[in-house]
């Protein structure tokens, strides 16, 4: 048995596939391919593929991972180009390796977003933004299983590369994204509509990269 | 454009439905495409893109180089009032472009009550609903599938409409369609024309009057080209048929997720309330090696991990083992899952039966249909009591524990004592576990009746008979709720409002098709959904244009009248389902097409029956 990491982008229009729909997407695609995936055994055998992080809805990314096992043995390249014939537009196979780090060690991801507003300049956006920036705390709240909790992102905010354009900012920030402390991007957009006047006409996020604790490239 | 539609995707639920880009769909290029076809199906993404039907014809005409034939589904009432509000129009899922721009737009019409969904559809298309208020530029609206068979309440929204099955006979329209847009001829010229092509029926061609007591007085044509009856197409040579090497794979998961494999057409039962088994005769099966090829295709194509026979009658198929035998060959290997739906189990061997999936999983489905041996006689449905008391035990005593039994209420010549059947069937169903003498310990029996409402349908032997008044069905599901005393019995039955409709529509004349603009107007919409089904507007809608329904689904016809669809020809005649309709009132049963031939009349389509050889 062989454990092979697929590094993809998620681009375009499979921004408004889902997870489980992905999920599904790939399992076909690699049964399609030909490749010789590793089933579960059982009475209901399905293939071995688990995605290292789960990617919103409506987001964009440069950097998601696959993983899966391969009965019997095949080169990387192989597998890549094997693949890569299957993928539906906006899906490309960027690299076939093995997997170096495991899933629980990834700690951040990094993010482009780009926020549009109607009608406003450059200059008054960076004037509402900063004004915003002053606040003492800059809290959200978050849902998840045990309730609803505030938290504040002032933090990522502050620490975030934000350029100012009319009519739109955008926004290059990193965000924990390990199991236990998770940042949805899209909280820049919720905070800005809660704090300040504008209002988020629509937002585009982009994931660019995934790190371990030590901010080093998860591969 | 885009904009607006990516802010529309993104307030609504399940957005991958208005997307396309799904692998196997169809991409070419505008400037290289000279007939853009928008094949529009009046329901949901989920329940359009599981029709086969629609998979066969939009990979047929994408096979044609200057043919770009593009999907389009009816949006759930989240995305129209998007599109409503920022101005959207219906575009096709594979361009992306506006439908208004294309040069047809084809409507498969699969139930009845979908028909508000189609003019919905046109509306969000911004093309105008009746033909005459639509212009040159407008695109040419075509209409088939089953209810084609009597599409007069549609009638008027139609340029022209496919009867029967549609692989050649729309091929032929776009060869003729060509021809015209080279040399810009007017619409009328081109309905002129195709309205000679066999199969093709020009509604608008056609003068209906009306006697005074409302009912058809005639069905005219009134040019020269539109034939007097209009004939359905069939497909000859079903083994030879165009059949797609691929299936478009949905991101989202839809409602038959799988590879379909259509292993015959029409059926040889002759059950006297069922529609598909007379509108599709005659009976065509293809081959083993043939479907066997295509189902491994499939596979390959799609990496779907099941296969789905279809059929009307699974069991009918003349080589069914050793299809199934060689199918498992290789799909067992695959880790390919088989499910059979409509398999009748008896003598069907046990081993064959444990390897397939859908007996393996689920729990067993029976339709008697009816309760008592002289209703199913009535009906022509031709199982018995013993088969289906013996069928149980034979899968009580392979470990299953719980059936399904379908029935339907308001059939013809129905009595109480019918209804009282129906529970007794039920409570003979569970006797017959508790008397098996090696009954599993601790195990309890679970039967499911569920019984839905007959509909009296265009082209079927029951095509004069009344549908019950809704009072009427409400008593009699009562009294035979009030008859199930076993809590091994559980019981669903539903509101009969839509079947009243149905009632009304299946049999309807081109009046009514003032009915659906109405009820489309007052908001009806998908009333399929019972989250959309509104049942006082459609009375409303009723009520404001005058007509009374009852008129369509509580009267009993006259032999000699004549029919709203009389002008169709499907093959199976009117002396033949007369022959039927007083058969069934002696409690008289026909045999099926295998062991006799009735004399339907479909033989005489082209290329006849291969079953009688008529």
């Amino acid at each position: 048995m062989q454990a092979i990491r697929v590094k993809f982008k998620k681009l375009g229009r499979t921004r408004y596939i889902s997870h489980l729909d992905l999920n599904r997407c790939m399992s076909r695609a690699i049964k399609r391919s030909g490749i010789p995936l590793w089933y579960t055994q059982g009475f209901n055998p399905h293939p071995y593929i688990t995605f290292v992080q789960a990617l919103s809805i409506f987001s964009e990314s440069e950097c998601e991972f696959m993983d899966a096992k391969l009965e019997g043995e095949m080169p990387f390249e192989k597998v890549k180009e094997l693949l890569s014939k299957q993928m539906p537009e906006g899906i490309i196979i960027e690299e076939v390796t093995e997997p170096l780090m495991r899933a629980a060690d990834v700690a951040f991801s990094a993010y482009t977003v780009s926020i549009d507003f109607k009608d406003i300049s450059a200059e008054l956006l960076n004037e509402m933004i900063s004004k915003m920036l002053k606040m003492e705390k800059i809290i959200i709240q978050k849902t998840n299983k045990r309730g609803i909790r505030d938290y504040d992102i002032k933090e990522y905010l502050q620490n975030a590369n934000i350029e100012y354009f009319d009519g739109r900012i955008i926004i290059k920030a990193v965000l924990p994204s390990s199991p236990q402390e998770n940042f949805n991007p899209s909280c820049f957009s919720a905070a800005i509509e809660l704090y300040t006047e504008l209002k988020p006409e629509i937002e585009n996020i982009l994931r660019t990269g995934v790190f371990n604790k030590e901010h080093e490239p998860f591969r | 454009m885009k904009q607006k539609l990516e802010q529309a995707l993104r307030r609504v639920q399940k957005p991958a439905r208005y997307t396309g880009g799904e692998v196997n769909s169809v991409k070419k290029d505008i400037n290289a495409v000279n007939v853009r076809f928008a094949f529009c199906f009046p329901d949901i993404y989920e329940v359009g893109m599981s029709h086969l039907g629609m998979k066969i014809l939009y990979s047929m005409l994408n096979e044609i180089e200057d043919v770009w034939c593009e999907r389009v589904f009816s949006p759930w009432l989240d995305f129209e009032e998007q599109m409503r509000q920022k101005d959207i129009k219906l575009y096709g899922l594979e361009s992306g472009q506006p439908i208004k721009v294309f040069d047809f737009i084809a409507f498969t019409l699969m139930y009845e009550m979908s028909y508000t969904g189609v003019l919905n559809m046109l509306d969000l298309a911004g093309v105008p609903l009746r033909t005459e208020q639509r212009s040159e530029s407008d695109p040419i609206i075509i209409f088939g599938g089953p209810c084609a068979c009597n599409p007069e309440p549609m009638a008027p929204f139609a340029d022209l409409i496919c009867l029967g099955e549609g692989e050649e006979v729309l091929c032929e329209v776009v060869d003729l369609y060509r021809r015209f847009k080279v040399e810009r001829a007017t619409k009328k010229a081109f309905l002129q024309a195709a309205a000679s092509i066999e199969g093709i029926y020009v509604p608008s061609f056609y003068d209906v009057s009306y006697n005074d007591d409302l009912t058809v007085k005639a069905v005219v044509p009134t040019q020269s080209n539109a034939p007097a009856r209009v004939k359905k197409r069939i497909i000859k040579q079903i083994d030879s048929a165009y059949f797609p090497e691929k299936f478009v794979l949905p991101f989202i998961e839809i409602v038959h997720d799988r590879v379909v494999l259509e292993i015959f057409r029409g059926c040889a039962r002759g059950c006297r309330f069922c529609q598909a088994g007379f509108i599709y005769r005659p009976m065509r099966e293809k081959s083993e090696e043939m479907l066997n090829k295509q189902a491994r295709m499939l596979c390959n194509t799609t990496g779907y991990d099941e296969i789905s026979v279809s059929s009307l009658s699974t069991s009918d198929y003349s080589a069914l083992e050793s299809l199934l035998n060689n199918l498992l060959e290789w799909t067992e290997a695959e880790k390919i899952n088989l499910s059979l739906p409509s398999l009748r189990i008896d003598n069907f061997p046990r081993e064959l039966m444990e390897k397939i999936n859908s007996v393996r999983r689920s729990s067993l489905t029976f339709a008697p249909e009816a309760g008592t041996q002289r209703l199913r006689d009535v009906i022509n449905k031709n199982i018995t009591e013993e088969e289906i008391l013996n069928t149980c035990l034979l899968a009580f005593e392979g470990g299953w524990t719980s059936v399904k039994l379908y029935f339907m209420i308001s059939l013809p010549t129905e009595t109480m004592e019918d209804i009282e059947g129906i529970a007794t069937l039920a409570q003979k169903v569970v006797d017959t576990f508790y008397h098996m003498p090696n009954k599993p310990k601790g195990k309890a029996v679970n039967v499911n009746v569920s019984v839905s409402t007959f509909v009296p349908k265009a082209i079927t032997p029951f095509q004069w008979e009344s549908q019950d008044t809704m009072q009427a069905i409400e008593d009699k599901q009562k009294y035979l709720r009030s008859l199930i005393k076993s809590h091994k019995i559980s019981l669903s039955s539903h509101k009969s409002h839509r079947s009243f409709l149905e009632a009304v529509f299946a049999r309807g004349d081109r009046q009514l098709a003032q009915v659906i603009e109405e009820a489309f107007k007052l908001g009806c919409r998908l009333d399929s959904w019972d989250e959309f089904f509104d049942f006082k507007k459609w009375l409303l809608a009723f009520e404001n244009v005058g007509i009374d329904p009852a008129f369509y689904a509580n009267r009993r016809r006259d032999y000699e009248e004549i029919m709203p669809w009389d002008h169709l020809d499907y093959g199976v005649n009117k002396t033949f389902l007369k022959s039927e309709s007083e058969k069934a009132h002696l409690n008289s049963v026909t045999q099926n097409c295998f062991d006799s031939c009735a004399g339907c009349g479909a033989g005489s389509l082209e290329g006849g029956c291969p079953l009688c050889r008529q």
